[in-house]
């Protein structure tokens, strides 16, 4: 009886997961649907400039993720493998770049480069761009990485190291090989994210595919052109897919000792710590520091009286919250079939499914946002412009950070366990309520906050599929540029309380997916150990997404 | 709150969903009530602007308004038939003139298109201008003085400019090519296209048109005139700003006029009530009334359109030596988006 009923609600879950991401698909579905043509797209081509901009697109996805991957696993070694003081404060800083939306922080590096070197033109070039880009965007590499360091087998460094006693044999032979599938699934964020930025880079005056597409619409109106371009857009993000897939790779390592591991040895940083501790500290200012600045200019501005409407900042926070909660929600419900799926039943067809959630991911989110107008208007007219279809939205374009982190989380429990729970009587709900849910919870919160904080920094869908009338906080922000510059005195307490709202959920982030950073190297006792299921994770598979 | 023990966090988490969403729905489904009609205005442009009028309007007469922002051609094609959208408010002529030449306009009433200065509205009468722009040229006078400033916006390509200015591939830009076309003929707005990318920087928008100018990165740049009110109402006074506005001295494309428009949807519901409101935006005792008269940050200096109402800010329209020009034409400004896009001179 129990096994035919186990294979039935294995089928619904496969079935859910497949329609989960046909749903997904819906979108692309519609560029087909309401043409493209390679004509278009052969047209775009015929001027210089699109060459150019294709060409640019695959430098700075190249070039901003391996920055990226540099801070970001940079970062994760200070906080977890070095006696870097305060782990756990640097950790929430190092992650802190989230809760800033990229044209915010974008048009901030612009201004401050204009108030005090307007000749330089750093910010508004190539490389200066690229960083600033990667400052946003490195938590995405960061986080999985510390996750994934914490997991590393330290018996198996011990054993390179006293072979090869340099620190940085341990490090090229041991860290960086586990480290692969974490920094593959950040680099996925990342680059997916670069691919799909429009505000960002038009304020740091970057031409991409992506501005070409929004141009096209937004400037010329030619949303033929556009749709057309949008479909060379969802082949780079397939490359990027396929790459990543190849930088994951088949690398396992091998235990050198089953069971629990140990806290693993924290490079001394002797007389480095002062120098250390600037540099952990220049990253998070650098990427923050210049919206703060602007923030705090605005907020003083002694020469102009702007009469702040409370009320209004105090209603679009709320709706904010509301949207970031509900698409959290939904999300990681939605997520679930998915990445159960994938974890448990390891296939061509879940991988195939597990993939295709990101495809949507990369399409401009203007160009979703229409599809769903299209769709919306004509097959469920009475949700059109409410908050139910604004929070599909959200729920097909962040999706893919749910699955990503509740991969995560999975990753620590194992099949095994529901066997052997199921061998001793227990119901499969039973199991999942008392074994793998506790196992997996971090890599769900994480997943389900970091939804949330990207509900709550989106604009471009926002500002299409909002109900009438209503506002957020990054629509209100936007609201305030006038003349398409951020007025920053108008702007300053959208961006203040955008800023405030961020930092509990990054906080909680940092706190769910890094139980053990901030556990000195000899604090940890056998009996605190034995409390934590998650002392016994199997290496590296927890960061195999 | 501790979310140690998983299904107490399942259940906090459920319900605390349920009562956020309910929440939101119940937000957004308030709107209709027993005073007036209810008029969606989809708009592209200053929110603030749109807030304002429509506001004072529902004071004055109990109408009220679903307001969508940040509206575009786009989104009321993908509509289709069933559009919600009853008024266009555009910021720039362009997006009011595509949907009146894609035949999704009704015709303005005569009354309300005669309450606005000839040639801002469309010469179809498909949608009556309610507030307009100049295009202007900045410049910043410890870089470069007034007397040493090109007589017209043609001379700007001349040697002596090389490297001085900024411009941006705006609408604005794209406003002025199709117009030279028009009028000059391709082969020679080339030559002037090809001599602003030789002389100019681009810098991508015209509000960086602005802060580079201001903050002493060129000597002048290619702009329109409000962004640089908008700034100054920043700064707290035009007197607290380095850079000046520059008007060309004779009837020149420098000086180029361009309207924000408000047209009326054919699929609207509310034909009678549209053009009412539409009436009350022209007329010089109430909307544009607000327009002359509103603070920076709400009217963004924008031009009032009536004859004999000025902007208490940037002075009066008839002031501003700009050309006539069809701006229906706007809707199929191809040509101009070709040769811009050819020259590596297009946005995005």
């Amino acid at each position: 009886m129990s096994r035919r009923r186990h294979r039935g609600a294995r089928s619904v879950i496969a079935f859910s997961a497949i329609a989960v991401a046909g749903v997904s698909l819906v979108p692309v579905g519609y560029l087909f649907l309401t043409g493209i043509s390679l004509q278009d797209i052969r047209k775009q081509f015929r001027y210089p400039a699109t060459g150019a901009a294709l060409l640019q697109t695959i430098e700075l996805t190249v070039l901003i993720s391996v920055l990226t991957v540099v801070l970001g696993v940079g970062c994760a070694l200070l906080v977890a493998r070095t006696t870097l003081p305060f782990p756990r404060l640097f950790t929430v800083l190092f992650a802190l770049p989230l809760a800033v939306p990229g044209f915010v922080s974008a048009y901030a590096d612009y201004s401050t480069e204009l108030t005090y070197a307007p000749k330089l033109g750093v910010v508004t070039s190539f490389g200066g761009a690229s960083l600033i880009m990667a400052l946003t965007l490195y938590p995405y590499v960061f986080l999985p990485c510390v996750v994934a360091l914490r997991t590393v087998d330290p018996a198996l460094e011990e054993v390179v190291a006293s072979l090869r006693p340099r620190r940085v044999s341990v490090l090229w032979r041991v860290i960086l090989p586990a480290l692969r599938p974490a920094i593959a699934a950040g680099v996925l964020i990342v680059a997916l994210h670069v691919l799909a930025e429009y505000g960002g880079m038009v304020q740091l005056e970057r031409s991409t595919l992506t501005t070409k597409i929004m141009a096209e619409m937004l400037d010329y109106g030619d949303y033929r052109s556009a749709r057309s371009l949008s479909v060379l857009l969802m082949v780079l993000s397939i490359a990027v897919l396929l790459a990543t897939r190849l930088l994951t790779g088949p690398s396992r390592l091998n235990y050198v000792t089953h069971g629990s591991t140990r806290p693993p040895q924290r490079a001394s940083l002797g007389r480095l710590r002062i120098p250390t501790i600037a540099v952990g500290l220049a990253v998070p200012l650098a990427a923050i520091g210049p919206t703060a600045l602007m923030t705090l200019r605005g907020l003083t501005n002694s020469d102009r009286k702007v009469s702040v409407d409370w009320s209004t900042v105090g209603r679009a926070s709320s709706t904010t919250l509301g949207y970031a909660v509900a698409a959290a929600l939904v999300a990681t419900a939605v997520a679930l079939p998915v990445s159960w799926w994938v974890n448990r039943r390891p296939s061509f067809a879940s991988n195939l499914t597990e993939r295709t959630v990101w495809v949507a991911h990369a399409i401009p989110s203007a160009i979703l946002a229409l599809a769903l107008v299209y769709l919306a208007i004509r097959l469920v007219p009475a949700l059109y412009k409410t908050s139910t279809v604004l929070i599909a939205a959200y729920v097909i374009l962040f999706l893919p950070l749910a699955v990503a982190y509740q991969r995560v989380g999975l990753g620590a429990t194992r099949r095994s366990y529901d066997e052997i729970a199921a061998s001793l009587g227990a119901r499969p709900g039973r199991t999942f309520f008392r074994i793998t849910l506790p196992l997996a919870l971090p890599g769900f919160i994480a997943g389900a906050l970091l939804v949330g904080l990207d509900v709550s920094k989106e604009l471009t869908t926002t500002l299409i599929l909002i109900p009438y009338n209503a506002k957020t906080l990054s629509t209100q922000l936007w609201a305030t540029t006038n003349g398409e510059s951020l007025d920053f005195t108008a702007a300053a307490p959208y961006a203040a309380m955008l800023v405030l709202l961020g930092i509990p959920p990054v906080y909680l982030l940092v706190r769910h997916v890094l139980r053990q950073v901030d556990v000195a190297p000899d604090a940890i006792t056998p009996s605190r150990a034995d409390k934590r299921p998650r002392a016994v994770q199997p290496p590296l598979q927890t960061a195999d997404f | 709150m501790k979310l140690g023990n998983p299904r107490r966090a399942v259940v906090v988490a459920l319900t605390l969903g349920l009562a956020v969403s309910l929440a939101a729905c119940g937000s957004s489904s308030g709107g209709n009530d027993a005073g007036g009609a209810t008029l969606t205005v989809y708009t592209d442009q200053h929110a603030d602007l749109v807030k304002a009028l429509t506001d004072q309007y529902s004071k004055q007469t109990g109408v009220k308004f679903k307001i969508q922002n940040s509206a575009t051609v786009g989104q009321i094609q993908a509509e289709g038939r069933a559009s919600r959208a009853d008024i266009f408010l555009s910021e720039d002529p362009t997006s009011v003139a595509e949907l009146g030449a894609a035949g999704l306009l009704s015709t303005v009433e005569k009354s309300t298109l005669d309450q606005v200065r000839p040639g801002l509205s469309s010469g179809k009468g498909l949608w009556v201008a309610y507030a307009a722009r100049s295009r202007v040229l900045y410049y910043n006078p410890k870089l470069i003085s007034a007397d040493q400033l090109p007589a017209n916006l043609a001379d700007i390509i001349e040697p002596q400019y090389k490297g001085k200015f900024a411009w941006a591939p705006s609408g604005a830009f794209v406003a002025t090519t199709q117009y030279l076309i028009s009028t000059e003929g391709e082969a020679k707005t080339k030559t002037f296209l090809e001599g602003i990318k030789a002389n100019g920087v681009n810098e991508q928008t015209n509000g960086n048109v602005r802060d580079t100018v201001e903050a002493g990165k060129h000597a002048m740049g290619l702009s329109n005139h409000y962004y640089w009110w908008v700034l100054a109402a920043q700064k707290g006074g035009p007197d607290k700003l380095t850079s000046k506005i520059y008007h060309f001295p004779s009837v020149d494309a420098g000086n180029l006029i361009l309207s924000s428009g408000a047209g009326i949807l054919k699929a609207s519901k509310h034909q009678d009530q549209d053009q009412k409101f539409l009436a009350w935006l022209t007329s010089k005792d109430s909307g544009q009334k607000l327009i002359a008269t509103a603070s920076a940050d709400v009217s963004e200096a924008q031009y009032p359109v009536a004859p004999g109402v000025s902007s208490a800010i940037a002075g009066d329209l008839s002031e501003i030596k700009s050309p006539q020009f069809d701006m229906d034409e706007l809707a199929n400004a191809e040509q101009a988006e070709d040769l811009l896009k050819q020259l590596g001179m297009s946005s995005g």
